[in-house]
């Protein structure tokens, strides 16, 4: 199906719907946010790319995979910025003489949360996004093809 | 060695890495089964390490972050949580073998293998936690992976089961949470040593708040630790998981909500609570409940894993039982049942696992003449059920022993009487399965034991449950200082 309402839509609310969750995800923070928020508004907006492109074009399909990579990704992120604490001879999760602060007030001021917040936010994106992918499917995998 | 102090958080964040990493190389079986038992390896190791650390340097309080108590997140390894970890790897790794190179009986080993490492990361960092905010998530991270083994199998009665499972589950979390929100409502801390000072100042002033908070959290974990008459939920859920899933269910998941409670007493709401209220009293009854009815209900099962899952319930009482008598002996009895019963109950459902994927028969009454077609699986499974009987020699023997004088030491007689009466009734229905295995008539099934490779982690659990009957003292410097944290 082919829906050129719904494509021109998307083509706009795609892209400010991302930008809106990296500012929310970037400003986690500074401001009300962070990475479960600004995770959901970026798995919202696959969500919208999938129920746009999905019958239009086989090659537009996200992939089990790349939702996979991103949850994976996530979590990886989270506990490699733990070791890293370890690794400098501190402990676990470890921020202050770690990781460089940075300029308070700006965007790259708290050391290690902006990355925690990032691996958060690709966690929740990938999760909420795999959610829909599973609901969407419905049991596909159980008869091993998708 | 110094950085042997990471090893509480190390333990957690390898069985994490292995979990989350298993997915993505989930086409490669070989990969897999490395990931898999190369994170229970390196668990034990550090957990091994980590408890002789605690016995010599005593107990280890680690800040995460570097960001001191009360406001940073404190893991608390003393003598008790040391064991625990050390049973739980331990136990943990031998059925990581089994679910490795056992029989198949999930589709995804990948998915599978992710659920494990989860829920074993969950029950390390459970009985490690400082917090009670971190307990409360860990609690929840092992109940929803518990649910999840046993649903994967994704038969009709596993699906309805843990279903089951899932709704108790939450009604205890939800108990959980509720207890947990009323301690810090009147204390202020989730720190558990924060929270049993300030309670020696607040408690008198808002007894109402600490009632209500204690009898939600007993509420709760006594559903997730099936404790009688909170059981329900189990021998279903046990008895229809894979057979990797119902040894670690029954061996390790429900008594790690009696650790954790256990430490909560202790560490967070101090030893008068025992005093000034009649929980020890609670315990008792209930647990007498649980081995009188646990026991009865398993002598009408015809399933042989309904049968142990029933015995299950049980041998939680037994657990409980020695909190309640609270002598020293009772609870060093008490705390070697874990280990103890984590042992036997695992080898027993491995052993019956492999029964029935062998011969195809879940039902004890064909089991007639099983024995001898498949004597190394039987040995086994007679080995697991002797120790839960209590013959000396095997480890359920001095876990009752204990229990027994403890009883004696707590001047009541009439549970030492019990252990007896419930080790005649776990022999009422534990020998009559051996005798017509071995010397019943021969059925017509062909059954033949399984490869090594299959029966080496039932053999290794069998070994442990002679090692640990017949040297009890290598536990004794754990588990005596363990009891010395209630009993001074």
């Amino acid at each position: 199906m082919h829906d050129m309402i719904l494509e021109m839509l998307g083509r706009v609310l795609i892209p400010a719907t991302q930008l809106f969750g990296a500012y929310i995800l970037f400003h986690g923070h500074l401001s009300p946010g962070g990475g479960f928020s600004g995770g959901t508004i970026i798995g919202a907006s696959f969500i919208f790319y999938s129920l746009v492109y999905r019958f239009s074009a086989k090659k537009h399909r996200l992939r089990h995979e790349t939702s996979l990579w991103f949850e994976i990704g996530g979590a990886l992120i989270y506990v490699g910025a733990g070791l890293v604490g370890i690794l400098f001879g501190r402990h676990f999760l470890t921020n202050q003489g770690v990781f460089p602060i940075g300029e308070p007030g700006r965007i790259w001021s708290s050391g290690m949360i902006l990355l925690v917040t990032l691996g958060i936010g690709a966690k929740v994106a990938g999760t909420v996004f795999k959610l829909f992918q599973e609901l969407l499917e419905g049991g596909a995998e159980q008869d091993g093809h998708h | 060695m110094p950085s042997l102090i990471h090893a509480p958080v190390l333990i957690v964040a390898v069985l994490l890495l292995a979990a989350f990493v298993t997915p993505l190389i989930g086409k490669r079986p070989a990969t897999v089964n490395a990931v898999f038992l190369g994170a229970g390896l390196v668990a034990f190791v550090l957990s091994l390490s980590m408890t002789v650390r605690v016995l010599a340097q005593g107990t280890l309080s680690y800040p995460v972050g570097g960001w001191p108590a009360p406001y940073g997140i404190v893991v608390l390894v003393d003598v008790f949580a040391a064991y625990s970890s050390l049973v739980l790897a331990t136990v943990a790794l031998i059925i990581f073998w089994f679910a490795a190179f056992g029989p198949r009986e999930v589709r995804h080993n990948g998915a599978y293998f992710t659920l494990i490492l989860l829920l074993t990361a969950a029950m390390q960092g459970m009985v490690m936690a400082g917090d009670l905010f971190n307990l409360f998530v860990f609690i929840e991270i092992s109940s929803l992976a518990a649910i999840a083994i046993i649903a994967i199998k994704g038969t009709k009665e596993s699906v309805e089961a843990s279903f089951r499972y899932l709704v108790l589950s939450a009604l205890g979390s939800g108990g959980l949470l509720f207890g947990i929100a009323l301690i810090f409502m009147i204390t202020g801390h989730l720190n558990m040593d924060y929270i049993r000072t300030t309670l020696t100042v607040t408690a008198e002033q808002y007894p109402l708040n600490l009632l209500t908070s204690i009898g939600l959290m007993g509420v709760g974990f006594g559903v997730k630790a099936a404790l009688f008459p909170m059981h329900v939920w189990l021998p279903d859920a046990h008895s229809n998981a894979p057979t990797a899933s119902s040894a670690l269910l029954s061996g390790l998941v429900v008594k790690v909500y009696i650790i954790a409670l256990m430490r909560i007493t202790y560490l967070a709401l101090g030893l008068e609570i025992f005093e000034l209220l009649p929980i020890r009293h609670l315990f008792l009854a209930l647990s007498t409940g649980a081995l009188i009815v646990g026991s009865v209900f398993a002598m009408v099962q015809d399933n042989v894993k309904r049968l142990l899952a029933f015995s299950t319930v049980a041998q939680v009482g037994y657990i409980f039982l020695g909190f309640g008598l609270f002598s020293q002996r009772a609870i060093e009895g008490g705390v070697l049942h874990i280990l103890n019963h984590a042992v036997m109950k695992s080898l027993l459902f491995l052993a019956a696992g492999v029964i029935i994927h062998q011969s195809g028969i879940k039902r004890l009454s064909q089991f007639s003449g099983l024995g001898r077609k498949m004597p190394l699986t039987f040995v086994a499974f007679t080995i697991g059920a002797m120790s839960m009987v209590g013959v000396p020699g095997t480890a359920g023997f001095i876990s009752k022993l204990y229990l027994a004088l403890g009883a004696l030491d707590a001047d009541m007689l009439i549970f030492a009487i019990l252990i007896l009466i419930s080790s005649l009734l776990n022999a009422a229905y534990y020998f009559p399965i051996i005798i017509s295995a071995f010397f019943g008539k021969e059925s017509d099934a062909g059954a033949t034991d399984p490869a090594f490779v299959v029966l080496a982690p039932v053999a290794v659990l069998a070994g442990m449950v002679f090692f640990f009957g017949l040297f009890p003292s290598i536990m004794v410097p754990l588990v005596r200082q363990t009891a010395l944290l209630f009993v001074r």
